[in-house]
């Protein structure tokens, strides 16, 4: 497969999908075409509404998101290393981690009312299952050599800890915050839908509901699509920093 | 003196479904402080088990191990384990692992110890690579040099090489060897490789299948460098590996070395003679060994297969002394000298004392010189000679007479005798007479460049990426090169020269002076650039000389005396240097660029190399290829080296780069070493892979 081929492959898919909605929506008055949408985002980008709705959104994701870390990554390294705290813990992470967020919204409303926290505790519901659990088996996987040798060196306790395993563990671990990140960025929208009032869930439903703008409707779902591309982008390039590359290039 | 280690009536056993699976059986042995002892024995023994108690990562159920007395308590830098699977963390580059292992000392401490043992093991320029890009060899010094980092008394291996392929696997044996002679410890090495432990250890320790017991220790005293080929350790290979229970047979408790002269052996089978000699007289002359050829490769080979007791046979077709081109020698001919028994002799024969290699780089103004006693460890006496060759060739051949071998000159060998496949003997004759058949158990071809076996088998190959042609003479006159101050007094021989190369276009020149006066001038073209410049040889050369003004200083008032020769076609490697009852040694094998000065060395070394294989298969009276070939695996290594240098020197020229491996040795102490070792003919002494790594990495 030759590189230019790759370069062009996905674009080409894009242009036809962007293609064939043009021109199926072109009769419909209740499907907006992509200049129209193109116009939508424009419009709300004059209005300085646009940046406003995408910071709340993003703000709600770094405090959900950050507050997960801040919790799931220290559970993890605990149940992964001591084999007690895994007993203790799983089972009821394993309870829990089923239940969508989104079944978690009235609670979370009648919790935390209609601010900003209830969205952050949805969102840090969300992406804080995926982390602890690839945690936990990242640090339970550490293989044996690496701790022994850093025994052997003289190296244990927080030091241990610091220098060997997390770092053996960290490559898996990221590739959990990548999948907490997603979530958490599909959660944010469904909270922001229902029970808030900005960001970019809030766009659509808001929208929708003050006078059927479909063209804004269809601008907030391609505002969320693109973000969620770059941010899933940014935790790829986590995956090719030098400390991690090891685990996903194997060997090279 | 109380032991370092001290193992003693040690059981370790792990619970399997409700029984107890029994791993270490009452193992008591122990290691002196400095001493390398290996384990040997098949997988499952126990030898990992044993390993992991001595660092204190598991338990023995009953018994004791002591380190200086006292039982190991818990993991810790003073006895360090390499394991084969490998603790190089990949998350850190190069130069924090190494830091890793000396992690409880001070800043300043640890990297003054990375500096060096980078350096040691050769991975300077690698510091700051990650482990996923280096090779599994360059992971293995990391690993080492990791373990020496943390300073430990007791370095414990197991099976350190065990993951890497048979040749890198041969190379890190030789560089564990090299450290440990500059850093040493006391080592516990747990392997599978019966020859890694006949090379590297003071004591082998035999297990037995599980559950593991020592089944018997046994000592290698032989000194380093270590030949796996002698009989003394094929004796004790054998040994070990009935002991192992993988050869069958009884060898006797400590057999001695066999006596020098074997028993003779039944005369074989009549020779079904070739139609040639049908006529002839009916019982044919015949030896244990003919050697066809007389030259430098061919005397060694006959020397030292005399000296053991083989009636040798040396057909040499010219009338000795006789004029050959190769003057310049090298350092790491004392060895074998030595085992030839002739350095003494070398000595006072008063050959031009040789202490460098000066290269004259393009219109570089400052000449490079890499001095032999820049390394003196590497080698028994760091100078060498430049000899004329008529007297040097005729001084070997002597010996060869002196050790007991027949020395025929005069003698043309017109064919060899094949039948079914075997060589069982040659058609030789003294010049001018018929031919008649000399039967002979073991025929060396040391023909030189006329290659009688290898052309008859089609095997000769030549190098076409090294196609090049040489025009050569020897001058009266010359002024040499002087070493001047390049060497401080007490280590400059008075009088001692270098041999130069000077670079010119389209190829290189050499200048090596000889006794009184005398120079021996040739210059190496690219064979094409040559072809196109047409002309006499004499008018070829002597255009590349009139391009060179600093030679033609050195020669001025000089005059020539012999008229110029020529050499084309130069380098080629046969396909195969042994066969059923025949091998090749020398230049009848391979011929090689002259321009490292590598020939005389190399065939040297072939002809020890095939004596000693030789001695074998005598010793077992199986003349087969397979017996033969081991002579082959033996020689090809350092022959590959230094022709990856010629062809590294060739790319150099044809780039004109002022960044070549000659030039970039001035700043890089790590690459002079190496370079220096390999142009002194050390070839078994430096790993070349990690010489090119460094010179692409230096790049």
């Amino acid at each position: 497969m030759t590189r230019s081929y790759r370069g062009i492959a996905p674009l080409g898919v894009v242009a036809f999908v962007l293609g064939a909605w043009w021109v199926a929506a072109a009769p419909s008055p209740i499907f907006p075409t992509p200049p129209e949408v193109v116009n939508g985002i424009l419009e709300l980008a004059s209005q300085g509404t646009l940046a406003l709705h995408v910071v709340a959104s993003l703000y709600r994701v770094t405090l959900g998101y950050g507050l997960a870390l801040a919790l799931a990554i220290p559970l993890g390294s605990l149940m992964g290393w001591y084999g007690g705290a895994f007993q203790a813990f799983n089972p009821m992470i394993q309870l829990l981690r089923p239940i969508s967020p989104i079944a978690w919204i009235p609670l979370a409303i009648l919790w935390f009312g209609v601010g900003d926290a209830s969205p952050t505790f949805l969102i840090f519901l969300s992406s804080f299952f995926p982390i602890v659990v690839a945690t936990t088996a990242g640090v339970h996987q550490v293989e044996r050599q690496y701790v022994w040798a850093a025994q052997n060196f003289g190296v244990g306790g927080l030091r241990l800890f610091r220098t060997v395993i997390f770092p053996a563990a960290l490559p898996q671990i990221i590739t959990g915050m990548r999948v907490g990140l997603g979530v958490a960025w599909l959660v944010v929208v469904a909270a922001e839908m229902v029970a808030i009032n900005s960001g970019l869930g809030y766009l659509i439903i808001d929208a929708r509901n003050a006078g059927s703008r479909y063209d804004l409707v269809v601008a907030g779902m391609v505002l969320i699509g693109v973000i969620g591309f770059l941010l899933d982008l940014l935790m790829r390039r986590l995956e090719s920093l030098d400390g991690v590359r090891w685990r996903y290039h194997n060997a090279r | 003196m109380p032991d370092k280690i001290a193992i003693r009536n040690l059981w370790k056993s792990y619970p399997i479904e409700q029984r107890r699976l029994s791993a270490l059986e009452d193992i008591s042995f122990g290691l002196a402080d400095g001493e390398f002892v290996s384990i040997v024995g098949p997988s499952g023994c126990g030898k990992s088990t044993l390993l992991h108690i001595l660092t204190g990562f598991e338990r023995p159920d009953r018994g004791e191990a002591l380190v200086d007395g006292r039982p190991i308590e818990r993991p810790s830098p003073r006895g360090v384990l390499i394991s084969q699977r490998g603790s190089v963390f990949p998350w850190m580059t190069v130069r924090r692992n190494l830091l890793f292992g000396a992690v409880l000392r001070p800043d300043e401490e640890r990297e003054a110890l990375v500096r060096h043992y980078s350096d040691l093991v050769g991975l300077t320029g690698f510091e700051e690579s990650y482990p996923g890009q280096l090779s599994g060899g360059m992971l293995q010094r990391v690993e080492v040099a990791r373990a020496l980092m943390a300073r430990p008394e007791v370095l414990y291996m197991d099976e350190p090489f065990g993951a890497l392929d048979a040749l890198t696997r041969m190379r890190m044996r030789t560089e564990l060897r090299r450290i440990l002679s500059r850093d040493r410890h006391t080592c516990l090495l747990v392997t599978h490789d019966v020859e890694e432990a006949l090379d590297l250890s003071d004591r082998i320790v035999v297990m037995t299948p599980r559950p593991g017991r020592v089944s018997c220790i046994l000592d290698v005293d032989a000194p380093h460098p270590r030949v796996l080929s002698s009989r003394r350790l094929l004796l004790l290979k054998e040994r070990v590996l009935c002991e192992l229970g993988l050869v069958d047979g009884d060898v006797e408790q400590g057999a001695p070395p066999r006596p020098r002269h074997w028993a003779p052996a039944p005369r074989p089978r009549a020779i079904r003679r070739p139609a040639v000699a049908t006529a002839a007289d009916p019982a044919p002359e015949r030896a244990d060994v003919v050697v066809i050829g007389g030259g430098p490769a061919g005397a060694s080979t006959a020397a030292i297969l005399a000296q053991n007791g083989l009636r040798v046979l040396v057909l040499e077709r010219e009338p000795f002394p006789r004029y050959h081109v190769g003057e310049s020698l090298l350092p790491a001919l004392w060895e074998l000298w030595d085992r030839l028994g002739i350095s003494e002799q070398i000595e006072a024969a008063g050959f031009v004392v040789k202490q460098g290699i000066r290269f004259a780089m393009f219109d570089d103004p400052d000449d490079v010189v890499l001095l032999t006693a820049e390394y003196p460890e590497y080698f028994p006496r760091s100078y060498t000679y430049h000899v004329d060759r008529a007297r040097f060739d005729a001084l070997l051949l002597d010996n060869a007479r002196t050790k007991g071998a027949e020395v025929r000159e005069g003698w043309t060998v017109s064919d060899v005798v094949m039948q079914d496949g075997w060589v069982k003997g040659v058609l030789a004759a003294r010049n001018g007479e018929a031919p008649r058949p000399i039967a002979a158990d073991v025929v060396v071809d040391a023909t030189g460049r006329d290659c009688l076996v290898a052309r008859r088998m089609g095997w000769r190959r030549p190098d076409p990426a090294l196609n090049k042609v040489a025009h050569y003479t020897q001058f009266a006159g010359g002024r040499p090169s002087e070493l001047g101050d390049r060497l401080p007094a007490p280590d400059r021989i008075p009088g001692a020269t270098t041999t130069d190369v000077h670079t010119v276009d389209g190829g290189w020149l050499w200048y090596i002076p000889l006794r009184d006066g005398a120079v021996s001038v040739g210059v190496v073209l690219d064979a094409h650039r040559a072809g196109r410049l047409g002309g006499e040889p004499e008018a070829v050369f002597d255009a590349a000389l009139a391009a060179c003004p600093r030679v033609r200083a050195q020669l001025d008032g000089a005059r020539r005396i012999l008229p110029v020769q020529t050499i084309s076609g130069i380098s080629y490697i046969n396909d195969s240097f042994a066969g059923n009852g025949f091998v090749l040694v020398g230049d009848a094998s391979m011929f090689v660029d002259p321009i490292f000065s590598a020939g005389v060395t190399l065939a040297i070394r072939g002809g020890v190399y095939a004596a000693d294989c030789i001695l074998d298969a005598f010793q077992r009276r199986d003349f087969s290829e397979a017996r033969l070939k081991p002579y082959e695996s033996r020689i090809r290594p350092p022959m590959d080296r230094i022709f990856e240098l010629i062809r590294l020197w060739y790319s150099t020229l044809e780039r004109r780069q002022a960044d070549d491996m000659i030039r970039r040795s001035r700043e890089l102490p790590w690459l002079r070493e190496r370079l220096v070792v390999l142009l002194s003919g050390g070839y078994d002494k430096m790993d070349l892979e990690s010489f090119l790594l460094a010179l692409r990495e230096a790049s």
